[in-house]
């Protein structure tokens, strides 16, 4: 295992890393047991990277340090070559919960990013309703979030993330929260966005299917300590087909990731969906 | 009502139409505004019946209408600038305060801690307690109203704003830290926006809790004001022209209270403004 992750690091170091995550620990108190430990990770640039772990393996915890809202207890975060400590505005986070602030309407939750860094009312509702045409919801800039269905919400959250233009965003399971069939929609979308923008996003999820989907690269974690089992590269070609769940290499890699989280995460909380 | 009649089944057509009679006249019965109505008139029917027995002791609705209209402009309106003068500006500083009080007490544990135990004992003390030594501090003048009403109006708006603070969703929160929001613009721009309904709610409270104080002040010091109007006029035994001071004193207080309810759901609904409805997602 070690090997494979010096191995990736060597092969990675020449491109330019968004994210460069070394050594990452986090333990709540002297006395619990660690909740990540010596974790790696990186994400080149335009490049998508899904965390995939079983529930409490302590993958949000990475991700929320990366985002800078909890603060690790050992090991460093770079974004874009420099260390980073707490939040900033190069990187944006889309969440579970879709997080929108009910008294805003869409498009002024869209342009909170921007109301923070203090550009002007006209200017920002602009450019937030230019990333909420992208997410398809022009025709709902004015409506509150109780008038939006989740899966509309959670369009607001990524238009919200995309509108500081962010050089890395970080994504927590933003789907979870979702049916079936609007997770799909939102999956086809976020690919789409993706391509145009040349996004480079870590995503956090316990869904094999849309990590193998979405990714370009799945980091499997275990839980107790958190950290990395193993890295896989997807190798499915993009665009990704209609009927990509009948690809050889889809099978194979579900099947890898599937072993891996049923054995070294004793089985349970492991979402196939 | 005309429907031809059914040979077949004139049973069936004449309990139809019956039936929709039925349901009209249910309907009309049951409507919220026939109720208040029919309630308004048999109350004051009543009133007025059993009002005109002993005119020495109770009043009936003519008289004190009448007095009403005849006594507003002469008398009533300078008592009520004299009440709602102090209660404006202590309902002001009680509701600016007590905002300031309950986020410091929310964003700090310190201030928390080491306020608490007196807002607490205050708040279960009744503030009317106070008023004989209020008195005797403040006189018997505006100085002594405007310190009642602080007083009463201010610890529900201090305890429901701290509330609402400690209730905001910790993931707004986190939204705000993430876009490297500063602690000022998340404290204002989120943990006191989101509590705002609460802290209205609050205000609603204290001003009725300051309507109180401020009336008992009037009637306890006889300076001036509706207070002041309401007790000589029981003295006097002039119970219609008392009846027209308070009819004045509740509708006030009614509409005010309406309007900060207003004010209340607004904040915590502002969707509600507008008439946009809530709309299935169309496609992808």
């Amino acid at each position: 295992m070690t090997e494979i992750l010096e191995d990736r690091v060597n092969t990675r170091s020449g491109e330019s890393l968004i994210l460069e995550v070394r050594g990452l620990g986090k333990i709540y108190g002297p006395s619990s047991a660690p909740v990540l430990q010596g974790l790696d990770l990186e994400v080149a640039n335009g490049e998508f990277v899904s965390i995939l772990g079983p529930s409490g393996c302590g993958k949000t915890t990475a991700l929320r340090a990366v985002a800078g809202l909890v603060e690790q207890s050992e090991g460093t975060i770079r974004v874009n070559g420099r260390e980073s400590r707490g939040p900033s505005t190069d990187k944006a986070m889309v969440f579970q919960g879709f997080n929108l602030f009910p008294w805003m309407t869409a498009v002024e939750n869209a342009a909170f990013g921007l109301e923070i860094q203090g550009v002007s009312k006209k200017e920002r509702t602009r450019r937030a309703a230019e990333y909420m045409a992208l997410v398809g919801l022009s025709d709902r800039l004015d409506h509150y979030p109780s008038q939006l269905s989740g899966g509309q919400q959670q369009r607001v959250g990524l238009a919200r993330a995309l509108a500081i233009e962010p050089k890395l965003l970080l994504m927590d399971e933003p789907f979870g929260a979702l049916d079936a069939l609007t997770r799909e929609q939102l999956q086809g979308m976020l690919i789409d966005i993706c391509a145009q923008k040349g996004l480079s996003v870590l995503f956090v999820t316990h869904s094999i299917d849309e990590a193998i989907y979405l990714s370009d690269r799945i980091l499997v974690m275990g839980a107790n300590p958190g950290r990395v089992l193993e890295t896989f590269d997807v190798t499915l070609e993009r665009p990704r087909l209609e009927n990509w769940r009948g690809e050889p290499d889809y099978v194979e890699l579900r099947e890898a990731a599937w072993r891996l989280l049923d054995v070294k995460a004793g089985g349970t909380n492991v979402g196939a969906d | 009502m005309s429907a031809p009649i059914d040979e077949t089944s004139p049973l069936g057509v004449a309990s139809a139409s019956s039936e929709g009679i039925r349901s009209t006249v249910v309907r009309f019965v049951k409507n919220k505004w026939t109720l208040r109505v029919l309630s308004l008139i048999a109350v004051i029917a009543l009133w007025e019946y059993f009002g005109r027995i002993d005119p020495l002791k109770a009043s009936y609705p003519t008289q004190f209408l009448s007095l009403l209209v005849e006594d507003f402009v002469p008398r009533i309106l300078p008592a009520a600038g004299e009440t709602f003068g102090p209660l404006g500006m202590g309902f002001a500083i009680a509701s600016v305060a007590g905002i300031l009080i309950g986020v410091l007490m929310a964003a700090n544990k310190s201030v928390d801690v080491a306020l608490s135990p007196y807002i607490v004992a205050i708040y279960a003390t009744p503030r009317i307690a106070l008023l004989p030594v209020l008195i005797l501090w403040l006189g018997v003048g505006f100085d002594v109203r405007l310190a009642i009403v602080i007083l009463s109006a201010i610890f529900p708006v201090i305890l429901n704003t701290y509330l609402g603070c400690k209730e905001v969703n910790s993931s707004l929160v986190d939204v705000g830290r993430s876009f490297n929001a500063n602690r000022w613009t998340i404290s204002t721009k989120i943990v006191l926006r989101s509590s705002m309904p609460y802290a209205i709610a609050g205000i609603r409270v204290g001003f009725g809790r300051g309507l109180i104080g401020i009336i008992i002040a009037e009637i306890l010091t006889a300076g001036a004001g509706l207070g002041n109007l309401i007790n000589d006029d029981a003295r006097y035994y002039d119970i219609g022209a008392m009846f027209s001071v308070i009819i004045v004193l509740g509708a006030a207080a009614l509409i005010f209270t309406a309007a900060l309810q207003y004010v209340e759901l607004r904040l915590a609904q502002p969707w509600r403004r507008r008439r946009t409805r809530p709309q299935k997602e169309v496609g992808a």
